[in-house]
């Protein structure tokens, strides 16, 4: 299958502290890779990376190179603003904006230009609603604050949001920590849904969840990239003596 | 042991909370004596004494061929002569030129101006006319009427004389003569005579200086906050900046004032005492201010939201103008209006760059010359007439009125704009 994302010796660090070394990871085309691992382990931070919202933050510095279909994101020709709309984010506590529900599915296509018209718009807001599986929760409160929605229909409402935008990737930060275990089936339901025609990379702290959604893992530890196949294969017989300990919970 | 140090801790929280109290009531009764005091000294002038004439004006004398009225005729007529004998009337008795000096100084020296005022305005057609006006007594009248001038003391000591006293007495007897509400002090500018001074013309200045300052302090300090807080790189540069922001707030207001004197006069060449600098000066006093609250209103706004709109691939500029800034509004307006409030109270940059003239016209535009409300209280407490210091005091209560709309309008637009998470 093809490769989205080929990752080679990447580096990060804030400042003099360095958060990831050396990851060279392959990410397959429209599946589900996850990335584990104990807390401050990079993952988080190897994720941010791939939309370049790492810039974001003063004084990160990155080395190595991070190719979106064969081409370096961080070339001098790529403009991060066009990047993450190629790549989208849903991040760990659901930040829908303070606006209505529909303002803040149409703020990425109106940005971005993406409708012609208010019908075009109505039925992008429509579409992404319906593939995020929330249309049939909000469509006759379209109106009303998206802050005002539970905290699963929230998260949704991001997954919609980024949807809505058209993107090839969604990258997904730990996007249900902040949620019960229903609210997060629904979101593991929609991950499956989607994955057909996105490819998503969640970063997550349920083993659980890694291995219910995912086909390939990738395990980090203290800045490194100790094991990365796929997910049956992590999960039973893992060839890394670290990743046995941390998916059995002898550490983590 | 353990119910021995709760009692002592409750004792201190209860010796704690009433320092607290007590500390509140202090300033509370602070407050009230300084309102009431002023409030007490304020009130006459709310009220004025006029007197009642009737005069008769044949506008035939004052008009053009045309008919419309001629102003050189106006002013060349004899309106104070016209006042004058109407006074006399009252009083045949006096006829010595010393007596008739004393008598027409019980009228305000302004009486036959305010009469042809009235003329103007009353349009009238062509013919002899009667009419009856009310004009102003003298100021030294006037406090003698609200028992403001003491009239114990001796005689060549006093303002005003026994014979004048008895003048104004028979007037107020003869139902001539009496308080009515101040009209002028709500309708005119400042003037020599304190019974044709009013506080518009300064209320005037200090709204069109205002406005210069919000127009001019308001979107730099927005995007001066928006900049340091999401553009700059950190370093030794913005360290700089912002040490100097901080620095350029607690710069006494008459350095700004000396700043406006030779940059914006002596080398730009802008109009002395124009609402236009005393804005521009007001506007860099106040800057800082704003610049401070603006960013602490940015930096309270959660990076979720301004990570969001990154994450869907809007710019940097997109980011803060959508998001930030119409969730930091209410703090950036509240600051800004804090900041309004310090430059509407602020006398000594505008004495610099000469808006303490004496100027007896409305300001119109924002070149025109003008004072502002704290500048005019300050002349008119400098001034020798008695009738001035109840004017100022009224002055500085309508200054404090000023201030507080301002804040309930910070109140209620905070109120307006902020949106629930």
């Amino acid at each position: 299958m093809a490769i989205k994302f080929r990752t080679k010796n990447v580096e990060v660090s804030y400042g003099d502290k360095k958060a990831i070394k050396d990851i060279s990871l392959n990410i397959k085309k429209n599946t589900i890779t996850a990335l584990i691992g104990p807390s401050g382990c990079g993952k988080s931070t190897f994720l941010r990376c791939l939309n370049r919202m790492n810039d974001v933050i003063e004084n990160c510095s990155i080395k190595g190179s991070v190719l979106l279909d064969e081409q370096d994101i961080y070339g001098p020709d790529i403009d991060p603003v066009e990047l993450r709309a190629r790549v989208g984010m849903v991040f760990q506590k659901a930040n829908p904006f303070p606006k209505s529900i529909f303002d803040n599915i149409a703020y990425g296509p109106r940005i971005h230009g993406l409708a012609s018209s208010d019908n075009e718009l109505k039925d992008i807001v429509h579409n992404s609603l319906e593939k995020a599986g929330l249309i049939d929760e909000v469509k006759d409160r379209l109106n009303d604050q998206a802050t005002g929605l539970s905290g699963g229909q929230q998260q949704r409402i991001c997954i919609a949001r980024a949807i809505a935008v058209s993107p090839e990737v969604i990258l997904m930060d730990e996007p249900c920590s902040a949620l019960d275990p229903i609210a997060t089936a629904k979101i593991e339901e929609l991950m499956n849904e989607i994955s057909e025609t996105y490819t998503i990379i969640i970063v997550t702290h349920s083993m659980q969840q890694a291995a219910r959604v995912s086909k390939k893992t990738a395990f980090f530890h203290l800045g490194d990239l100790i094991e990365y196949n796929d997910t049956d294969k992590i999960f039973t017989q893992p060839d890394n003596e670290k990743t046995q300990d941390y998916i059995t919970g002898r550490f983590g | 042991m353990i119910r021995k140090s709760i009692q002592s801790r409750r004792a201190r929280e209860t010796r704690l909370k009433i320092y607290g109290i007590t500390s509140i009531c202090f300033a509370l009764i602070m407050l009230a004596t300084l309102l009431i005091s002023i409030g007490l000294n304020g009130y006459s002038a709310l009220q004025q004494a006029y007197f009642k004439v009737d005069i008769s004006v044949n506008m035939d004398k004052l008009v053009d061929d045309s008919g419309t009225i001629n102003k050189n005729k106006m002013n060349l007529f004899n309106w104070d002569g016209l006042v004058k004998s109407a006074l006399r009337e009252f009083f045949p008795e006096v006829k010595e030129r010393d007596e008739k000096k004393e008598l027409f100084a019980i009228i305000s020296a302004n009486a036959g101006y305010d009469l042809k005022e009235i003329v103007k305005k009353k349009a009238l057609g062509s013919g002899s006319h009667t009419m009856s006006v009310w004009l102003h007594l003298s100021d030294d009248a006037d406090q003698y009427l609200k028992g403001r001038l003491s009239i114990d003391i001796p005689e060549e000591d006093r303002r005003i004389n026994n014979k004048q006293i008895a003048w104004v007495n028979s007037l107020v007897e003869r139902d001539i003569a009496k308080l009515k509400f101040n009209k002028t002090f709500f309708t005119s500018a400042d003037s020599r005579e304190p019974e044709s001074a009013g506080i518009l013309g300064s209320v005037v200045g200090s709204a069109l200086t205002l406005f210069v300052t919000v127009m001019f302090a308001l979107p730099l300090a927005v995007m001066a906050s928006i900049y340091l807080e999401y553009f700059a790189k950190p370093g030794r540069i913005t360290d700089f900046i912002e040490v100097n922001i901080n620095n350029l707030a607690a710069v006494p207001s008459i350095v700004f004032g000396l700043l406006g004197l030779s940059v914006f006069l002596s080398t730009f060449g802008l109009p002395r005492s124009a609402p236009l600098v005393g804005g521009l000066v007001l506007g860099l006093m106040t800057l800082p201010t704003i610049i401070i609250a603006s960013r602490a209103s940015i930096r309270s706004i959660p990076p979720s939201i301004r990570e969001a709109a990154l994450g869907l691939g809007a710019s940097k500029m997109q980011a803060a103008m959508h998001h930030v800034l119409p969730l930091a509004a209410p703090g950036i307006l509240t600051g800004t209006i804090i900041g309004m409030a310090q430059a509407l109270g602020e006398t000594a940059p505008l004495l610099m760059i000469g808006m303490v003239a004496f100027i007896i016209d409305i300001p119109t535009t924002f070149t025109s010359s003008a004072t502002a409300m704290p500048v005019q209280i300050y002349m008119w407490s400098d001034s020798a007439e008695r009738a001035f210091y109840e004017r100022s005091s009224l002055a500085i209560l309508f200054l404090v009125a000023f201030l507080i709309s301002m804040n309930l309008l910070a109140v209620v637009l905070r109120k307006k704009f902020e949106k629930k998470w």
